[in-house]
């Protein structure tokens, strides 16, 4: 049934980061991914509510990379890094502190559980000197390039004619 | 088409911002115990001070502020949240103790323990011989 869905985007998340400058653009994609939520609906119920999995900043500078992952309600202990070439995985598990049984829930949002994100990362950086900070639920992760790979973005100089 | 229709319906509805940051809805968890009533709201980001709490009328209302992390220089490769706002309302139905509730935030996440009043509380009757 879902193939006979004509409007089905799935791989435009792919490219959809990128876009992310453009509200407008933003705006259409999340209509889209509203519909596509939709569809989805009948099969997985309410799977916007699903947040074990963090959600991801990547931004880069003239001199580092930085990731920033929103992990609320977990220790730095819980938290496991890991760079291998240059791809970068976060894993983590949230846990429920207060496993009390017979408890009395009125609302129930908030998943639990492990989980495991890879994120890959631009070449010619700094493996040993990379810094991350846990603060208020938010991982910042600091990553600096290498200075052969700073010297390397050379900014083109456009003329007016 | 039943799609397109559902678009007018949302572009049409009027909607004004009255913030200047995106608002959000914290994604929460309200459980009850036999002598109070536990909130846990997840607000990654967010610095104690900008914490408000309020509780009238049996409505609790919540709120708290993200810093704003956008820095120079620095261009946006993948970005899957924003920054904002969270704001959320909730009606509490029990007696609470004003007096005595209790509020901390830990790693991002926003703990209300909110005892029940005494005359709420469950009373073992004990029957006289």
């Amino acid at each position: 049934m879902k193939s006979l869905i004509p409007w089905k985007r799935k791989n435009e998340e792919l490219i959809s980061a990128s876009r992310m400058d453009n509200p407008f653009e933003a705006l259409q994609r999340r209509m889209n991914s509203l519909f596509d939520d939709f569809s989805e609906d009948l099969w997985q119920p309410m799977p916007w509510l699903n947040q074990a999995s963090p959600k991801f900043e990547v931004s880069e500078s003239d001199n580092e990379v930085s990731v920033k992952a929103e992990l609320p309600g977990l220790d730095e202990k819980d938290i496991e890094v890991e760079l291998q070439e240059n791809m970068l995985t976060i894993r983590g598990e949230k846990k429920n502190e207060r496993e009390e049984k017979n408890r009395n829930y009125h609302l129930s949002e908030v998943s639990y559980g492990q989980f495991s994100r890879s994120v890959p990362l631009p070449s010619g950086i700094d493996r040993d000197n990379v810094k991350a900070t846990f603060k208020k639920g938010v991982l910042t992760l600091n990553i600096p390039k290498t200075e052969q790979a700073a010297e390397q973005r050379k900014r083109i100089e456009i003329s007016a004619e | 088409m039943k799609t397109n229709k559902s678009l007018e319906k949302m572009e049409s509805k009027e909607i004004q911002p009255t913030e200047d940051r995106p608002v959000f809805t914290p994604a929460t968890d309200i459980f009850e115990k036999p002598d109070a009533v536990l909130l846990r709201c997840d607000m990654p980001g967010v610095d104690e001070k900008s914490v408000d709490i309020t509780l009238k009328d049996h409505t609790l209302t919540i709120s708290g502020t993200q810093q704003d992390d956008t820095r120079q220089g620095y261009e946006m490769l993948a970005g899957e949240y924003m920054t904002g706002l969270y704001r959320r309302a909730f009606t509490i139905r029990q007696n609470i103790d004003e007096s005595a509730i209790k509020a901390r935030l830990k790693n991002g996440v926003l703990e209300i323990v909110l005892p029940k009043a005494k005359e709420a509380l469950p009373r073992k009757i004990t029957i006289e011989t």
